[in-house]
């Protein structure tokens, strides 16, 4: 293991030593422990102890002066340093580095090293298995690992973005059984009032192609300590909802599906929704009537006690829905937006912001965002739906009030102050934001 | 890891890791800041500035599990293990192994040294 000189044999042929240095609050350098060092030094230490990995040990060190680099760790003797930022690279470095005695290059940080590296989006090589129509404007698209492989697994709720040959990325939720890693079941919507991605697979896609597509991520996950379960879905938003009554056949929880759409004939995944909600699913066809449509009233109010409610389709309907739940408390009203439709009328100011790891000021001018501004200082900041609802550019925030503008964050998580979505949600006018950037 | 870069510059050389655990000390033994660590690191910190040290760290560290010999310090990439009691001590460490590159062989701890008298004494005892 060692490639340095020895005076003694080691105590430990492998010793981690983990930042968890802990700064006062609203400090602009922040800090590893912020960043979540100490949670990632636990996961080392236990996935150290199930595998069994003898001769290694795990130390919480003091700080190390990679403060922005952070959360940082350094193995010794090998003298390699890495920064890592979730699970998947606390299990790379184990498996790669720990087990596989190779670095984990991705993530090593140099020597002299002052700024984080670009990162490259981690995209997934997927070929179409099958492509069918399901209405007059909603095909389904099945794809498959290109090398043949498993897909990464994924929950109900779940999405992927899909690159676009024409550069867009856009994204669709996983409708196929979270159980199933050999195929994603998308569905697409015609949109030809949008940016263009769903025209463009729609017009393009076809068995046999290749595409990219992002990991899974998830941002309308099912809370399965909740008694029963009201699935509403209008339209294209039947498809995570599909993903979330297979779990819940498959917990065998209780629940009902509200399937909401304009006619029979303009309802998408019909055969898949009749065999798998069974007797729990009732239509709603409104003919383009929302007074003919679902009476949320005797939804809800019908439903068993504790119930959680998930509604993904339009605005109107999720609006319609959180309205109609006011009263149920906000963790049990849980929704995903497709597209935004701002129904405010926010006025532009302009703030400042520094960048903790950059050590940089900038200025948003009232006419730009901070994704943009942040983008033409040269950082590759990651964003995908740019309207607030898909969490791709979220940031953590160290100080500064915030004003936001996302449909993805809580209340709680609004008021907590502590992270924001940088395409839509801007600094307090005069304020100065300090973002983990 | 891999041999093939022994030589590679290092962002500290050596980096040195002093145990200041206050409270996590194995069975029969004593924390490494009850014995006086933390005015021992200190006095190191201050002792390599005075003699214009650079290029090193020493660094603030919990547990490093070898409570038998506390205080405990190990610099690496060495992997060279320091019992140390006294300033001398400490001082010795950084006047021969930082700045001579000469270990301190007294201090020295490695695996399958017996451990201290007294400490076996208080083993025993339990």
């Amino acid at each position: 293991m060692a490639s340095q000189p020895q005076h003694t044999d080691l105590f430990y042929e492998t010793h981690i030593l983990c930042c968890c240095n802990q700064r006062p609050e609203g400090h602009p350098r922040s800090c590893c422990a912020d960043r979540g060092g100490r949670n990632f030094m636990e996961s080392i230490s236990r996935r150290v102890a199930e595998m069994g990995l003898t001769n290694v040990t795990v130390t919480e060190a003091g700080c190390m002066e990679r403060c922005e680099l952070g959360p940082a760790m350094v193995i010794y003797p090998d003298a390699v340093w890495y920064t890592y930022e979730n699970e998947d690279d606390v299990e790379e470095i184990i498996e790669s580095h720990l087990k596989g005695g190779q670095r984990v290059e991705r993530l090593v940080l140099d020597p002299d090293q002052k700024l984080p590296k670009p990162k490259a989006l981690d995209l997934l090589d997927v070929v179409v298995s099958d492509v069918r129509d399901e209405t007059a404007d909603i095909k389904s698209i099945v794809v498959k690992a290109a090398d043949g492989g498993d897909l990464p697994k994924f929950e109900a709720g779940a999405h992927i973005d899909v690159i676009t040959a024409t550069g867009l990325r856009r994204s669709y939720s996983l409708a196929s059984n979270p159980g199933d890693r050999s195929s994603y079941l998308l569905g697409v919507l015609r949109e030809p009032a949008s940016r263009g991605g769903s025209v463009w697979i729609h017009d393009n896609v076809k068995p046999g192609d290749r595409l990219q597509i992002t990991r899974p991520l998830n941002n309308f996950p099912l809370d399965d300590s909740a008694p029963a379960h009201i699935l509403i879905a209008g339209g294209i938003g039947i498809t995570p909802i599909l993903a979330m009554a297979r779990t819940l056949n498959g917990l065998d929880a209780k629940y009902q599906l509200h399937y909401c759409t304009r006619t029979p004939e303009g309802t998408a995944f019909r055969k898949e929704v009749e065999a798998i909600a069974g007797d729990s699913l009732t239509y709603h066809h409104d003919g383009g009537d929302p007074s003919r449509g679902i009476k949320l009233d005797e939804v809800l109010g019908d439903a068993p006690a504790g119930a959680h409610v998930y509604v993904c389709g339009p605005k109107t309907l999720i609006d319609a829905v959180r309205a109609a739940a006011a009263e149920w408390g906000e963790e049990r009203v849980h929704f995903e937006l497709f597209s935004a439709a701002p129904d405010q009328n926010y006025i532009n100011e302009p703030f400042d912001i520094y960048l903790s790891r950059r050590r940089m000021d900038l200025t948003v001018p009232a006419d730009r965002t901070i994704l943009e501004v942040v983008r033409e200082a040269g950082i590759n900041a990651d964003s995908s739906c740019e309207q607030g609802l898909c969490s791709t550019c979220q940031v953590r925030v160290i100080s500064g009030e915030i004003e936001h503008r996302d449909q993805i964050l809580s209340t709680q998580d609004k008021a907590r102050g502590d992270t924001m979505m940088i395409c839509v949600s801007r600094g307090k006018a005069g304020e100065k934001l300090v973002l983990d950037l | 890891m891999n041999d093939g870069d022994s030589g590679r510059k290092l962002l500290y050389d050596p980096h040195i890791f002093f145990c200041l655990e206050e409270n996590q000390a194995q069975p029969g033994h004593t924390c490494c800041a009850e014995k006086g660590a933390m005015d021992l690191f200190g006095h190191m910190r201050a002792f390599a500035k005075q003699n214009g040290v650079t290029g090193i760290r020493i660094n603030r560290a919990s547990c490093l599990k070898r409570c038998e010999n506390a205080p405990i310090m190990v610099v690496y990439p060495e992997g060279v293990w320091y019992a140390v009691r006294t300033k001398e001590d400490v001082e010795a460490i950084v006047k021969s192994h930082i700045m001579e590159g000469r270990p301190v062989d007294r201090l020295i701890v490695a695996p399958g040294d017996a451990a201290p008298q007294e400490l076996d004494a208080v083993e025993k005892a339990e």
